[in-house]
């Protein structure tokens, strides 16, 4: 494995782990909340990285492509978990 | 990859790490600054990768987080977290007429370049965004990865707005 390879993944990875403890540290909702957009930022990097890097990648947009995939997919994510924590508040 | 794309690279996953935790850990009214950040460094890391398009994204779509948790218009106990909801009501509606006028602008706008103006005759390859890859990907090989995300995004924005109606 190269070390470009390397530093983006281990980045990624890191910011998905501070996305995990962030959801696990907090008992506020919204502050768990606050965790999805890490998560899928965390992912997406590590994405990017691996289809710049890799040493089979075939084609190189398709990491670009799943990263902007899953950062609006973390926003759906947050909207949805927004509703539901809405939803149990008001009932 | 050269040592500057590196340390930008590295340097932007800490400042993503550092937003990540501040949502979670800082008092409330951080918490949108704190998002910010973590768009902002996730959009410089995307960058440094060479995802222009992705960190385009991200930027947008992980901003928009940001005043989705700062605003709470529900306390946790149900109540409004605005005693002065009502005063609050001018300001929206003009907030409402001037995004009005502003619609109307613009389509005055794209009714004047469809009208009167003419595209340019040269090809375009996309940019340094590498719109045009991503273009074929996501509206072509990959339409249905794209579809389920925009399906699942529908159903946040409809459950918003339906949780947002029944509370006023």
């Amino acid at each position: 494995m190269n070390q470009p390879l390397v530093v983006a993944l281990v980045a990624g990875t890191a910011v998905v782990a501070a996305g995990i403890f962030a959801a696990c540290w907090s008992d506020a909702p919204r502050a768990r909340l606050a965790s999805l957009p890490a998560l899928g930022a965390g992912a997406a990097i590590a994405f990017a990285g691996v289809s710049r890097f890799a040493a089979g990648s075939q084609d190189p947009s398709s990491g670009q492509e799943m990263a902007a995939l899953l950062v609006v997919a973390s926003l759906a994510a947050l909207l949805l978990g927004l509703a539901f924590s809405r939803g149990h508040e008001q009932a | 990859m050269d040592t500057s794309l590196t340390l930008i690279l590295a340097t932007c996953a800490g400042l993503a790490i550092v937003g990540a935790l501040a949502a979670a850990l800082a008092p409330d009214t951080w918490r949108a600054a704190a998002l910010l950040l973590l768009a902002a460094a996730t959009a410089g890391a995307l960058a440094s990768l060479g995802a222009g398009f992705a960190a385009l994204i991200a930027l947008i779509a992980l901003g928009a987080a940001a005043p989705l948790l700062a605003e709470s218009p529900v306390s946790p106990r149900g109540l409004p977290a605005r005693p002065a909801a009502v005063a609050a009501v001018p300001s929206r509606r003009l907030a409402a007429q001037l995004g009005a006028v502003g619609a109307a602008l613009i389509l005055l706008l794209f009714g004047f370049a469809a009208l009167r103006v003419d595209f340019l005759h040269s090809s375009y390859r996309g940019g340094w965004l590498g719109t045009a890859a991503m273009g074929r990907l996501l509206l072509g090989h990959d339409a249905l990865a794209a579809d389920a995300v925009a399906g699942l995004l529908f159903v946040g924005l409809v459950a918003q707005t339906w949780t947002g109606w029944g509370r006023r």
